[in-house]
Order: C-alpha cells, then sequence, then structure tokens
C-alpha cells in the first residue's frame, strides 16, 4: 500500500535533500577547485541562466520526446510479450531464451548495433532504448501474469464475462501494481538510457549537452543539466505515476469487513 | 447460450482422471426443473470436481453433460472482484443493469451494501454476494459448491433460510456440493452419496417432504440410516 504524505514525511524529505546539498557543498569547499566540482550554488546559477536562455527547456524536451517514445514502445511491446508468456506456457518455452539472451546484451551493444544498422536517426535511438528495455518488461509482466488467480478465471468462464470485460474488470486490475512497478523501473532506466544514445550519436537532447560539456570539461553545465533531467523525472513520478498508484489501489484502502 | 425450458439436466460420467488416476468413475445425475440435488461425500473425494465438469470448467472426461443452459455458480470462495464494490460485482459479471443488480442484492439482503468493496463485507456477506451474483445470471442450472462452509454456524443457518426462500418455488436445476448434513435435510430434494476411489454413487435418497414443512431432525435420521452417514460432517 502507498503511504500517504503526512508533513512529517515532508519535513524529513526536505531535510534529507538539505543534508545532501550540505555534503555536495562540504565536498566541494574541501575540494576548492570550481572546475572538478562546483557548488550546488554555482550549479543554480548556470541552470538558471541556461533556463533563461531557453536552451535547458529545448535540449530536455528533446530528451523528454524520446523517453516517453521509448516508454510506450517498450511498456506496449514487453507487457504483451510478458503477458502472452505468463499465460501460455508453450509460448514461454519459446520465448524465455530469447528474454535471457537480450536480457543479458549489454546496452552499449544495442544501441551501437542500431545505429550502424539503422543509421544515425531518431528511429534507431528509440529503437535501441526500447530494445533495452522490453525484456525486463516483459519478465516483470510475465511473472505477474502467471500470478493471475485461477479461480477468477474460472468465474470469468463460468459467467462467460466477454473477453473485452474480463480484460479490463478482471485481469487489469490484476496486472496493476506489477504494471506499477515495470513503468516505474522502466521509466528510471529508460532515460538513463536515453542520455547515453544522445551522448553517441545525436545532436540535441541532455545526453548530447553532457557529450559537449564533457569535451569543454564543464561539470557546472553537466551537473545543471543532469540535475535539471533528475527533477524532471521527480514531478513524473510525483505528478503522474504516484496519483494513478494510488487510485488504482484505491480499493485496499477502503477498510475491511465491519 | 440456450436457455433449456423444462428439460432437466443429465450428467453421466463414465470415468475422468488427472494426470492418469482415476478420480471419478460412472456416476449418473439428472436435475429436473426446481429440484434441488445435493452431492456430498468425504473431503476430496470429487465432489468439486463434479462441480467443475457440470459449470463446463472441465471438458476433459469421459461422458456427457446435457441441457445444461445458462450457469451461475457460487464458489467454494466468494471469487469476487476486491477492487469493485458489491453492485459492480453483479454486473461485471452478469452483464445486467444496476437495477437488477440492486434487486439480486436486495434478494440476498445486502441491498444497503451496494457500494461496499468485497474486503468491507464478512465472509458470510461475501458468500451472499456471490448468491445475488450467480441469482442475476438469471441461471438454469445453478450450483452450489459448498456456499456454506467455512462459516460460523449461526451465520450458515441464515444463508440456509435465505437459499430456502429463494429456492422455493424459482425454476433452477440446482445442484448443491455439500458435506453437511444440515445443508442435506434443509435444502435438498434428493441426496447422492459418493464415496470408493475412483468416486462412484454409494447410495441415493430421495427427500419426499416439501422443504418448508419439513421435520428436520427426523429426515436427519433418515438420511443418516440410509447414506449409512455417522456424523453432521464428513470430513
Amino acid at each position: 500500500m502507498q503511504p500517504k504524505n503526512s508533513w512529517g514525511g515532508i519535513v524529513k524529505g526536505l531535510i534529507s535533500l538539505g543534508l545532501f546539498l550540505a555534503l555536495w557543498a562540504v565536498m566541494a569547499a574541501i575540494v576548492q577547485d570550481s572546475s572538478m566540482l562546483p557548488t550546488p550554488g554555482r550549479v543554480a546559477q548556470v541552470f538558471w541562466s541556461e533556463a533563461l536562455s531557453g536552451e535547458i527547456a529545448f535540449h530536455m524536451q528533446a530528451t523528454l520526446a524520446r523517453v516517453v517514445a521509448a516508454f510506450v514502445l517498450a511498456m506496449s511491446i514487453g507487457s504483451m510479450i510478458g503477458i502472452a508468456a505468463g499465460r501460455n506456457p508453450g509460448f514461454n518455452l519459446w520465448a524465455a531464451p530469447w528474454l535471457i539472451i537480450f536480457l543479458n546484451l549489454p546496452a552499449l551493444v544495442v544501441i551501437v548495433l542500431c545505429y550502424l544498422w539503422i543509421g544515425l536517426n531518431e528511429v534507431a535511438a528509440v529503437t535501441a532504448v526500447a530494445l533495452n528495455k522490453i525484456p525486463m518488461i516483459a519478465v516483470m509482466m510475465r511473472e505477474g501474469a502467471r500470478a493471475l488467480d485461477p479461480a477468477l478465471d474460472d468465474m470469468t468462464r463460468t459467467f462467460a464475462i466477454p473477453r473485452w470485460t474480463s480484460w479490463r474488470h478482471v485481469i487489469v486490475p490484476q496486472l496493476a501494481p506489477h504494471f506499477a512497478s515495470a513503468g516505474r523501473a522502466g521509466f528510471a532506466l529508460i532515460w538513463k538510457i536515453v542520455l547515453v544514445v544522445e551522448f553517441l550519436g545525436r545532436s540535441n537532447g541532455v545526453g548530447f549537452q553532457i557529450h559537449l560539456n564533457f569535451q569543454l570539461f564543464d561539470v557546472a553545465q553537466i551537473l545543471a543539466y543532469a540535475m535539471g533531467f533528475v527533477a524532471l523525472m521527480l514531478a513524473v513520478e510525483f505528478l503522474i505515476v504516484q496519483p494513478w498508484e494510488r487510485s488504482a489501489s484505491k480499493w485496499r484502502r477502503a477498510g475491511t469487513a465491519q | 447460450m440456450a436457455t433449456c425450458g423444462d428439460s432437466a439436466v443429465k450428467l453421466e460420467i463414465t470415468g475422468k482422471s488427472f494426470g492418469g488416476t482415476p478420480v471419478l468413475g460412472r456416476i449418473s445425475l439428472t436435475v429436473a426443473p426446481g429440484e434441488v440435488v445435493a452431492v456430498t461425500g468425504p473431503s476430496g473425494i470429487g465432489k468439486s470436481t463434479l462441480a467443475r465438469i457440470m459449470a463446463g470448467l472441465d471438458h476433459d472426461f469421459d461422458g456427457t453433460c446435457t441441457q445444461i443452459g445458462r450457469v451461475g455458480m457460487v464458489f467454494q470462495n466468494p471469487t469476487l472482484l476486491p477492487w469493485r464494490s458489491a453492485l459492480d460485482n453483479i454486473r461485471i459479471a452478469t452483464g445486467c443493469d444496476a437495477n437488477a443488480a440492486c434487486d439480486a442484492l436486495d434478494q440476498v439482503e445486502l441491498g444497503t451494501r451496494q457500494d461496499s468493496f468485497p474486503g468491507q463485507l464478512s465472509l458470510g456477506q461475501q458468500r451472499r454476494v456471490a448468491l445475488a451474483r450467480a441469482l442475476a445470471a438469471n441461471p438454469d442450472t445453478l450450483i452450489l459448491d459448498e456456499a456454506f462452509a467455512s462459516l460460523d454456524e449461526a451465520t450458515a443457518g441464515r444463508m440456509r433460510s435465505l437459499a430456502q426462500s429463494i429456492l422455493q418455488g424459482s425454476r433452477y436445476r440446482t445442484i448443491l456440493i455439500t458435506h453437511n448434513l444440515v445443508d442435506v435435510v434443509h435444502l435438498a430434494d434428493a441426496v447422492l452419496m459418493l464415496g470408493q476411489n475412483p468416486a462412484v454413487v454409494l447410495a441415493e435418497h430421495k427427500i419426499s417432504t416439501p422443504r418448508p414443512i419439513r421435520d428436520l431432525k427426523a429426515e436427519m435420521a433418515i438420511v443418516r440410516r440410509k447414506l449409512h452417514w455417522k456424523t453432521t460432517d464428513l470430513e
């Protein structure tokens, strides 16, 4: 169950964040070289100036578009493969070796091969990220599909519930926690892979900017872009993922028998 | 699925195995409209397997099951959707409208709990929702698989009375799976005792006295004697 955010929890979270910034500031003071480790204030300054120029919005938008495209592709295909494998042991016998191969294929190899085979374009970038993520989502969804309650399957068959109704009201709600886990893990990993993809072969996006600033040895810029994107991902988690999860698990908090 | 009018359900099983191990032998069962046939026997004898065959959940058997029509089933566990309200559980399973679902809940005296989630209901109330769901399906054949098991005696008694009033005058062909003698004498018109391995019908008995005017103690004694039933529960 998702715990409700209390004021105490929020305050503790803010104190924890403050401690992180304090530690960072102390480290920067010890290093005393802003080209190696700039202070949080310096990074915030760079972030603000990039935000005012519109650069950061442009690059974050490009990265976010790739993240969303790869996420939708990976979730759709991964869920379909996973659910089919979980529901159909025969299909799983065929799919399992493929999943193991792709799970263990290094992300970098997939990215390089996609760029070599498809070209240095958006299709290759999104395909590479999605291919990296599909096996993990498929495996998570397969476990979810295996855990579906057979008694509810029996009920569905006895009452001859139409396929779409059964999918919507019986199967998807059982898979909701697995969708949430796969989605959250997928999102967290996808944006990191997107940065690598941009680093290696795109001319815009946060990954491209990090590549550029790496060559210029501008650590403040690298941290400003990284922090900006982390903040964006946290916003997605708190504004989209968690409210959806709370709504999907409303029945769990409804109380028990009186 | 087509309705069956006044035809009786006929089940003729010549064999049923699980992984090469025979569990059911020759079993013949006929249930007429309005009739309640109890199938009883010790735990693990194959009563629920028989119920699954009749419900169309298991087709892997030797024999035939004809004129089953539309089935409404109350499972051993209530098997409700925990994420939907009592009303939605009935609507989703049966496709009926909200009014019909409300009527079904009223019939089991849960009209005031239509918005409750199953987790907010006691086991007895969940069983009543499951019964309401089976009734809302407007079934030709009603299968009650250990529908009163695991309830305290007072709740089980209320459930039996409720089931009796619902079944009285209905045209459902009802199969009552139970190992409880009290369920049998309260609700059944006929009782089949399964036994041996693989299971066959060891004894059967028709209860001729109509349900509402039955002398339960006297019927219990008769059923005990005829079916060689030693205790109240056949564990």
